[in-house]
């Protein structure tokens, strides 16, 4: 039930206009460069404080 | 988007490549739900010098840059959105661009492959993620078998398509 759930799930969302679709993976982008960027920070704090 | 794809026509219209289409994540997006790419493939036909048969993607990074656009490695980024062109190498390639559907991004008109070459492209290439999303095409029954298999013996694909089938029934 729960697959059929997530199948239907699937397909409205690929039933969705292509540049709305394109948005989303903007957003998604979007995301993971600012986790990249604030891992990054992280890893420089992170560094800096055992070179200290 | 938009204006990746706007300057994408104006470097067809300027003769800097010839037919184009989207392929790779974004052209499986046009079919499927959205999901997480970095990058947008283009796949391209490009012009040949006359005496030359060499294919060179210079004069695509030329216009680009002339543009105020970036090269990041093998991509070049268009507006927020890094592009690889990938120049058509072989007849599988060649018919895909051939058979591509014209559509309409916000009032731009492009061009992504059909479902099928885009199984066919992916089958070819091999790498997990490309076994993943012929998946996911199949999950979704978004692509016309008939037309599939058609497409698979015309290019050599019958035995990669028997292997990959035999290992997506096991998981």
């Amino acid at each position: 039930m729960d697959l059929l759930r997530e199948k239907q799930r699937r397909k409205r969302l690929a039933s969705l206009p292509f540049p709305e679709k394109i948005k989303i993976v903007e957003r998604l982008r979007r995301v993971s460069d600012s986790a990249k960027k604030s891992g990054l920070r992280k890893r420089n704090i992170v560094n800096s404080s055992q070179t200290e | 988007m938009k204006t990746t794809l706007d300057m994408i026509n104006r470097m067809q219209a300027d003769g800097v490549i010839g037919k184009y289409a989207i392929g790779g994540a974004i052209g499986v997006i046009f079919y499927l739900e959205a999901f997480y790419t970095e990058d947008l493939d283009i796949f391209v036909i490009l012009p040949t010098v006359p005496g030359s048969s060499l294919l060179s993607l210079s004069p695509i990074y030329e216009y680009l840059t002339e543009q105020g656009c970036k090269v990041d490695g093998e991509r070049i980024v268009i507006s927020d959105w890094p592009v690889q062109f990938l120049p058509t190498q072989g007849a599988l390639e060649q018919e895909a661009l051939d058979e591509a559907v014209k559509t309409d991004y916000e009032g731009i008109a492009t061009y992504v492959l059909s479902a099928e070459h885009l199984v066919a492209i992916a089958l070819k290439t091999g790498r997990a993620k490309d076994h993943a999303r012929i998946a996911m095409f199949l999950d979704q029954d978004a692509v016309n078998m008939e037309k599939l298999n058609s497409i698979l013996f015309r290019h050599g694909l019958v035995p990669k398509w028997e292997n990959f089938k035999s290992k997506f029934s096991e998981g």
